[in-house]
């Protein structure tokens, strides 16, 4: 069994953030990263499978920061990956979740895994897109919010958590995606000697160039662009959309416009 | 001068963190409230390599440097001084001395036990009149056949009721002073070994100290620690080590304290405002973080030159007192902070400032430490 995790390292926002000047982002200079919450049990339910199968995990991660990425990595040798791929170049900074599961796909299909796993969505940016963007780049079935995942033979079986406390169960086959939702498995705190053994493994690093990707393909495959980032203005209005989902959408778009603008 | 942690020194001060604070922490209150010595606890961190952090992978240690482990030593503390301090005592102190000291006959049956956490250890020297005075310890260990034969009285043993192998320092030359000490591995089912009782104490209620008897206690000749009557120089050298992880567990429990108080201050609201705004706030903080933070970097610094092979103890001595002082002074100025809310059980703050009195007791006191010190500093005017 060949199982690639996806992981993002996000800074943990304990402190009132700050934007930068441009009001496009937050300033992350001194925030202190560390792997996505989602990502650390799609981790730990690789590895949990990979011990009652045999095999392989992979992780793969991307970002703007070289030193992020290789703590982050490390972090996931020591608790049970067997291999990593990154890659670092400050030009991710403005990839969003389509342009992330674009590069993503480049890594990963070279791979041809059994099983790729994501977590729902990021603690930082909140998109939720990659995992399904990805699957359908690497031609996969594709289940999100995954809360129990059961394996026979090349059958998967995947519970997966709806709203209003109902959940269904999904088949598929392998190679399937599953984007795994927190709660499924608890993740392992990793020993000293794990933790030792994983300053020693070889990482494969690139960057965007050695994969054939330009800072214009990022520009071209991210969906959109930040145009502002603010805290909401404490207010005592109140409005209560109502109408059939596309006149709530219609005026929810119109309100937010007027915010930024 | 690089005063930056290496990346896996790095990622294991965070792993203990994130281990502490979720899962340590936690209990602390509860485990302090009822006096017990939290063995689940020690099953995980038995698990994850703490119990033999400095030991030789060979030996079923992690092989951490002693940076490290000191970094490890902190953030157990923050969570709980009671877990810091017993994990300190089996650490550094019964497992320190038994590997750096012991045979390969002694390293092979009792350390890898020790260092994989199957086994509780504890470190015997205090007695009822032997403290800081160490060389006037009393209990008596003399040679019959293949036996030791142990007697005397231990106090205030970290440890003491739960340890499974005991390091116990005795006079083996039964007239003399400090030359004539011995140390010896002393299971917990050896004939004429008892444990008498725990002692009551103000704080680390979870770490039992306890009082311990030997009355002909019959310990094989091959259980004999070091040399004979080489003990109080060994016990002196584990001491120096030692006194860098009571630094690190003394700036643990004084971050505690410093974060209670951040935290507390910037919610409580009085007169219309947090009382963070407060100068008198304001600054009682600023001096707490400073001290803390160079509490850190004087045991860091300590640490360093021990790995680095060179002579540490004056530096391991400036970093207990400073950084016990510290832990002393941000607990009573958290509580001062807390108010009303600081007297009371339901914050943990005063059971910081009721464990934070050890720091500067414990693994020699305040006045020790400056005896230490001022004997290395002092060491060409030959005195007393």
């Amino acid at each position: 069994m060949k199982i690639v995790v996806c992981v993002k390292t996000v800074p943990s926002i304990e402190e009132k953030v700050e934007l930068n000047t441009e009001e496009t982002d937050i300033r992350k200079e001194n925030l202190v990263f560390g792997i996505n919450e989602w990502d650390s049990y799609a981790l730990e339910e690789a590895v949990l499978i990979k011990e009652r199968t045999g095999g392989t995990v992979t992780v793969v991660t991307l970002g703007p920061d070289e030193t992020h990425l290789e703590r982050l990595v490390r972090e996931c040798f020591a608790r049970g990956a067997d291999e990593a791929t990154m890659v670092a170049d400050p030009a991710l900074r403005s990839a969003d979740g389509m342009a992330t599961a674009k590069i993503l796909q480049r890594v990963i299909e070279d791979m041809s895994p059994d099983l790729v796993l994501t977590g729902v969505q990021s603690s930082d940016d909140g998109y939720g897109q990659v995992g399904g963007a990805l699957a359908h780049m690497l031609g996969m079935p594709h289940v999100s919010a995954v809360t129990r995942l059961d394996l026979k033979d090349d059958a998967v079986l995947a519970e997966q958590e709806l709203e209003g406390g109902l959940y269904r169960v999904a088949r598929t086959k392998i190679p399937s995606l599953f984007a795994i939702q927190t709660g499924i498995n608890t993740p392992r705190y990793p020993s000293l000697l794990k933790i030792r053994a994983a300053m020693r493994r070889e990482i494969k690093k690139f960057e965007l160039a050695e994969l054939g990707i330009s800072e214009a393909d990022i520009r071209g495959w991210s969906a959109g662009r930040i145009r502002k980032i603010f805290f909401p203005k404490a207010s005592t209005e109140l409005e209560f959309i109502k109408g059939t989902p596309d006149e709530v959408a219609t005026r929810l778009s119109e309100i937010v416009a007027r915010m930024v603008l | 001068m690089n005063i930056e942690l290496s990346e896996e020194q790095r990622l294991v001060r965070k792993m203990a963190k994130d281990f502490a604070a979720s899962e340590i922490a936690p209990r602390a209150d509860e485990i302090d409230r009822s006096k017990r010595f939290p063995r689940e606890i020690f099953e995980r961190l038995a698990d994850l390599g703490f119990m033999g952090m400095q030991i030789p992978t060979e030996y079923g240690g992690a092989e951490l440097d002693t940076v490290t482990s000191a970094l490890v030593m902190e953030e157990i503390a923050r969570a709980s001084g009671s877990v810091a301090l017993s994990l300190a005592a089996h650490n550094s102190l019964a497992l320190g001395h038994l590997y750096t000291f012991g045979s390969e006959h002694l390293r092979q049956r009792y350390v890898k036990p020790l260092s994989t956490g199957e086994r509780i250890g504890a470190w015997a020297l205090t007695e009822p009149g032997a403290g800081s005075d160490a060389k006037s310890i009393q209990t008596t260990a003399r040679k019959s056949g293949d036996e030791w034969l142990l007697n005397g009285e231990k106090f205030l043993i970290t440890n003491g009721s739960v340890a499974d192998f005991l390091v116990v320092m005795a006079r083996t030359k039964p007239d003399g002073r400090g030359t004539g000490i011995s140390a010896f591995l002393v299971e917990k089912e050896f004939h004429g070994f008892e444990v008498v009782k725990d002692q009551e104490k103000l704080g680390l209620h979870a770490s039992p100290t306890s009082d311990l008897l030997f009355r002909e206690c019959r310990v094989p000749a091959e259980n004999l620690v070091g040399e004979v009557n080489h003990g109080h120089q060994d016990v002196m050298s584990i001491l120096d080590g030692g006194r860098i992880g009571m630094a690190a567990f003394s700036v643990g429990i004084a971050q505690a304290s410093l974060d209670a108080a951040i935290s507390y201050s910037k919610d409580r609201h009085q007169f219309g405002r947090p009382i963070a705004e407060f100068q008198a706030i304001r600054f009682m903080i600023a001096d707490v973080a400073t001290r803390v933070e160079a509490s850190r970097l004087l045991y860091l610094k300590a640490a360093q030159r021990k790995d680095l092979r060179r002579p540490f103890t004056k530096e391991a001595s400036m970093a207990k007192l400073f950084a016990s002082e510290t832990a002393m002074k941000a607990a009573w100025t958290s509580v001062q902070i807390h108010g009303g809310y600081g007297y009371v059980v339901d914050y943990p703050v005063e059971r910081y400032f009721r464990d934070a009195k050890l720091c500067e007791i414990g693994e020699g006191t305040s006045e020790i430490q400056r005896l230490v010190i001022s004997r290395e500093i002092l060491k060409s005017l030959q005195f007393g």
